[in-house]
């Protein structure tokens, strides 16, 4: 269609594709700050030319799309790097609390309260008929299974802690499994008519990056837009519908267990796995240690001790110094805080004799940990270096993970990240265009009047 | 590559972060004066100060150990000593009366022995804070006793002959004791003064083989006094080494535990000059867009 009515249908055109340009530009200023915004843009093509004798003559401007910049392989990655971070950050926390609860270095730690222990043994040793000693011994003793008993009900009650944890992010994973199913099935909609629904999308990509932030996953996509989630190969979400995911206790080890499967899903990472991890592995390897330690004090003591003489006549024997079995029970046996006298330091009943005391002193040189390679002390100190180890990986991995996430957000930002510079520069752009649309479609009217005149003037 | 105003917010909060948690760090170390506060501030160092400390606890204890030690034999000694001039004054005693003495004077002197052997119970009783040094373990109870008639010394019958060990390094026990039975030969030497005695009261001298008991007796008794000074000697060098052992372990503990406070000034200053800097260029540059020049 030439002629000035044709020109007159372009340039109108013209001016609503510059409107739909600021428009666009509008939303993407207005959203430079939305988390997860992806920047859009207005696809241009030249409407359909026509024919003419001379050739084909242009027709002006058609709004071809609206694209949402966005790289998937980026949110893929960022994805991974989320999961990393909160596994990461989860057991950084809680091994800085279970570091926090050894008190170590210090002097009031159990390496100290164990040391002062043997320690007091050998002061018994130098006065065995000396009451003052003995006494010595018993609060030497007394503050080093209080210090046991502490430790070992703090790492219980971290444990304990955990369970609602666990809790509370199965049910916001839950919650994102159910959000992100129902945002598919309105991308899928949507999409149906060929047309991106971009915001939809950006909501998706959202709610998928706070999953990533709580567990392992990983994410599929097919042609039509639809996604499909699996956690450690488990399908959770798919076209189809969605898991409920709940967490069990099975044999003292929490599981995560999908509706409908019976096999546990495998969550290793994310905020979810880092806390498992802590709950059914960490945590019990440092009580088991610190079980061990406690049972091996107990064992060798008691031994030495029972076979050997207090004070007092008869020279009473036969007593053992400590009762429980492992971090959590030991204690001083009540005969010995009733009567000091109870503590065995000789080994023949002579008040002087000081060699049951002199042996229960030498357990602390014993290797009697870690299948003969390590003194009791030395045992410990590798309970603690290890749960130091422990933080500073964590705190690394917290760190390089960070670093890791900031490199991909930027390359994201550089993508879908909205520039107010390059939003203005298209603004003055599309503004001159809807200027110069409109300049045309003035100087149609113009031409028109003319022709009215003319057609005036000849009536 | 594209750069938005929201990544250059993100880049400049993370860096400030990062110098943040630097001076941080820097200023609880600068605080507390320790580099390694917490196990993860170095898990080495950690093991090594746990292990310098406990080491130290025990050099602490050893040389409580050896002070103790070094009290019984020195009074070990010192009783011996004394034990020693009783010994010598008996010897001459014995000797002026084999030589040819009148009844009269052999009965002056048997009262001499008999002040001696009192003298010598008494040095055998010797206690030493609280315990009766020649005791053996039995150190509660009375080792000798002279029956009331002055006729004879027994020993305390559950025996006096028990060695007492205080532990001075790592599974090395030093005995800090010399036993009544060892020094006094059982009650040998009480029994020695007493027959000494006894003849001398009914009017018969000394003979050799008696001046032999005493000559033998008293150089039993300098060679164990001279064993508790050679074990007191043992406790001082030892006490040096300790002395020695420890302001090595009090430097090692420093070095791995101590923060170089100069160096860890220097850097927070620097630090801190760093994030003044960040901050400024941010506050320049961060607010900067093209709409501020679209007047």
């Amino acid at each position: 269609m030439s002629g000035l009515n044709g020109i007159l249908n372009a340039a109108k055109r013209a001016m609503m594709a510059q409107q739909v340009g600021i428009a666009v530009t509008n939303h993407n200023v207005s959203n430079a700050s939305t988390p997860g915004y992806s920047r859009q843009r207005v696809n241009f093509e030249t409407a359909p030319d026509e024919k003419e004798s001379f050739g084909y003559l242009g027709n002006g401007v058609n709004v071809g799309s609206i694209q949402r910049l966005n790289d998937t392989f980026i949110n893929q990655q960022i994805w991974t790097t989320n999961y990393n971070l909160g596994q990461a950050t989860q057991q950084g926390q809680i091994l800085n609390q279970i570091q926090s609860s050894l008190n170590e270095p210090s002097d009031t730690g159990l390496g100290a309260m164990i040391t002062n222990f043997f320690g007091s043994f050998q002061n018994l040793a130098l006065n065995p008929e000396d009451s003052a000693s003995r006494n010595a011994v018993v609060q030497n003793t007394t503050s080093m299974v209080e210090t046991f008993n502490n430790l070992s009900s703090n790492l219980q009650q971290t444990k304990q802690d955990l369970t609602p944890e666990i809790k509370s992010r199965v049910d916001q994973i839950n919650q994102l499994l159910q959000q992100i199913w129902q945002s598919d099935q309105n991308i899928t909609t949507l999409q149906a008519g060929g047309l991106e629904a971009n915001d939809a999308q950006d909501n998706r990509d959202n709610l998928i990056a706070s999953l990533s932030n709580l567990t392992n996953i990983h994410v599929h996509q097919d042609n039509q837009g639809a996604t499909s989630i699996d956690i450690g190969g488990t399908i959770v979400e798919s076209a189809s519908g969605y898991s409920t995911l709940s967490a069990a206790d099975s044999g003292g080890q929490m599981q995560i267990l999908a509706q409908g499967s019976p096999q546990p899903v495998d969550v290793n990472s994310g905020e979810l796995g880092g806390i498992l991890q802590m709950v059914n592995t960490t945590i019990p390897k440092y009580s088991g240690e610190l079980d061990t330690l406690a049972s091996t004090i107990i064992a060798k003591v008691n031994a030495v001790q029972s076979a050997g003489f207090g004070l007092g006549t008869p020279p009473p024997t036969g007593n053992d110094f400590f009762t429980g079995t492992d971090a959590g029970t030991i204690a001083i046996n009540p005969a010995i805080t009733t009567s000091a006298n109870n503590i065995a330091a000789s080994g023949d009943g002579s008040p002087g004799d000081n060699s049951v005391a002199l042996s229960t002193a030498a357990i602390a040189n014993d290797l009697s940990m870690g299948g003969g390679a390590e003194t009791i002390s030395q045992f410990y100190n590798g309970i603690v270096t290890d749960v130091g180890a422990s933080v500073q990986s964590a705190t690394n991995s917290q760190q390089s993970q960070n670093l890791v996430l900031t490199q991909l957000q930027n390359q994201q930002n550089s993508v879908s990240g909205v520039s107010t510079d390059e939003e203005m520069v298209n603004l003055i752009q599309f503004q001159k265009g809807f200027d110069s649309a409109a300049k045309v479609i003035t100087t149609v009217n113009d031409m028109f009047e003319s022709l009215l005149n003319m057609l005036t003037i000849t009536g | 590559m594209r750069v938005t105003e929201n990544g250059m917010a993100t880049n400049y909060l993370t860096n400030m972060n990062q110098a943040r948690q630097k001076i941080m760090d820097l200023q609880s170390q600068l605080a507390s004066g320790k580099r390694v506060q917490k196990p993860s501030d170095d898990p080495i160092a950690t093991g090594t100060i746990m292990r310098l400390q406990t080491a130290l606890s025990q050099n602490a204890q050893y040389s409580a150990n050896i002070d103790a030690g070094k009290g019984i034999a020195d009074s070990t000694s010192g009783a011996l000593g004394s034990l020693s001039d009783v010994l010598m004054s008996l010897k001459e005693t014995v000797i002026t009366s084999m030589n040819g003495s009148t009844v009269g004077s052999l009965s002056t002197n048997a009262d001499s022995v008999d002040q001696f052997l009192s003298e010598a119970v008494d040095i055998a009783n010797t206690s030493f804070n609280g315990k009766y040094i020649f005791g053996g373990t039995q150190t509660t109870e009375i080792p000798y006793t002279l029956s009331a008639d002055g006729t004879t010394v027994t020993k305390n019958p559950k025996g006096v002959d028990g060695t007492i060990s205080f532990p001075v390094g790592d599974g090395i026990n030093q005995q800090v004791n010399i036993t009544g039975e060892e020094a006094f030969q059982g009650t040998g030497i009480f029994d020695t003064m007493i027959q000494i005695r006894d003849a001398m009261k009914n009017g018969i001298p000394p003979t050799a083989d008696q001046l032999n008991a005493v000559d033998q007796g008293l150089n039993h008794i300098l060679e164990c006094a001279g064993n508790a000074g050679l074990v007191s000697q043992g406790f001082d060098t030892m006490a040096s080494n300790l002395a020695q052992q420890k302001t090595q372990l009090t430097e090692f503990l420093s070095t791995a535990q101590d923060a170089d406070v100069a160096e860890s000034s220097l850097q927070l200053q620097n630090d801190q000059t760093m994030l003044t800097a960040a901050i400024q260029v941010a506050a320049q540059s961060l607010p900067k867009t093209l709409l501020d020049f679209l007047r």
